[in-house]
């Protein structure tokens, strides 16, 4: 090999590659925070429907719509607040796509109980948190005795109309009266604010 | 050129698709291709390299 050949070869097979690794992580890092980004799976698209479309009742699309949470609108509350919340929210993305291509496709659901934490990041000094009487004692959901999903269990209203998509069918195609519902959703939808 | 030369440089092309793929459109596939296939074949194309180095020096006996 000539002299020119091996700086061309250190080039193309270390130097490039090294700045490409860098600049497509740390690119790709920051796009996978984006709502759309979680709708590039097709698995997620009811959700993304739910959150991003003109008509909800759920308290994500709430938070989206009033834009209580600004951007990157999934990732905000599904990954944990913490150090390593970040982390563990992208090993949990990768876990989903593994399940997904090697034929898991049962329910869509957390690995575990929605954390207060994370609600409580904007929440906790809140003057409609603190003072809204249904959350005393706030010493039991700040220290996570209490779960804030306890009370405020329609974080996303997929379920539901697959539900009443169901109902829809069997009752000769009228929608369901969901008035309890956007009461509820209402209720949540004061209480982020 | 030599074969270890020669595969470093297909692992890199495949490496590179994948990272552009990646770059020009993040999707959670192409995010995982680039962090699962892209990043360890740069990897092995590196160490091929440098074991093609250090061959070449040894051959000049540098080393």
């Amino acid at each position: 090999m000539t002299s020119r050949l091996k700086i061309v070869l250190l080039f193309v097979i270390l130097i490039v590659p090294a700045v490409l690794s860098a600049i497509t992580a740390k690119v790709s890092f920051s796009r996978a925070e984006r709502v759309e980004f979680c709708g590039s799976c097709h698995t997620m698209t009811p959700w993304i429907n739910d959150v991003t479309g003109a008509d909800g009742d759920s308290l994500a699309h709430e938070h989206f719509a009033r834009r209580l949470i600004q951007h990157d609108q999934c990732y905000t509350c599904h990954s944990n607040y913490g150090f390593l919340g970040p982390l563990e929210a992208k090993i949990k993305g990768v876990r989903h796509v593994i399940a997904f291509y090697i034929g898991d496709h049962g329910k869509v659901e957390l690995y575990g109980k929605f954390p207060n934490a994370n609600c409580l990041q904007c929440h906790a000094e809140g003057k409609a948190f603190l003072e809204d009487s249904n959350h005393e004692p706030v010493a039991d959901l700040l220290s996570g005795k209490d779960l804030c999903v306890d009370c405020h269990d329609t974080m996303h209203n997929v379920e539901q109309e697959e539900d009443a998509a169901a109902d829809g069918k069997t009752n000769g195609g009228h929608e369901e009266d969901k008035g309890g519902e956007h009461g509820k959703a209402d209720d949540d939808a004061e209480d982020g604010e | 050129m030599t074969p270890l030369i020669r595969i470093a440089l297909v692992l890199v092309a495949i490496a590179t698709a994948l990272a552009v793929s990646c770059l020009v459109k993040t999707t959670a596939l192409s995010m995982t291709f680039f962090f699962s296939i892209s990043l360890p074949a740069y990897g092995l194309a590196a160490i091929l390299y440098i074991v093609e180095v250090i061959r070449d020096l040894r051959h000049h006996r540098v080393l």
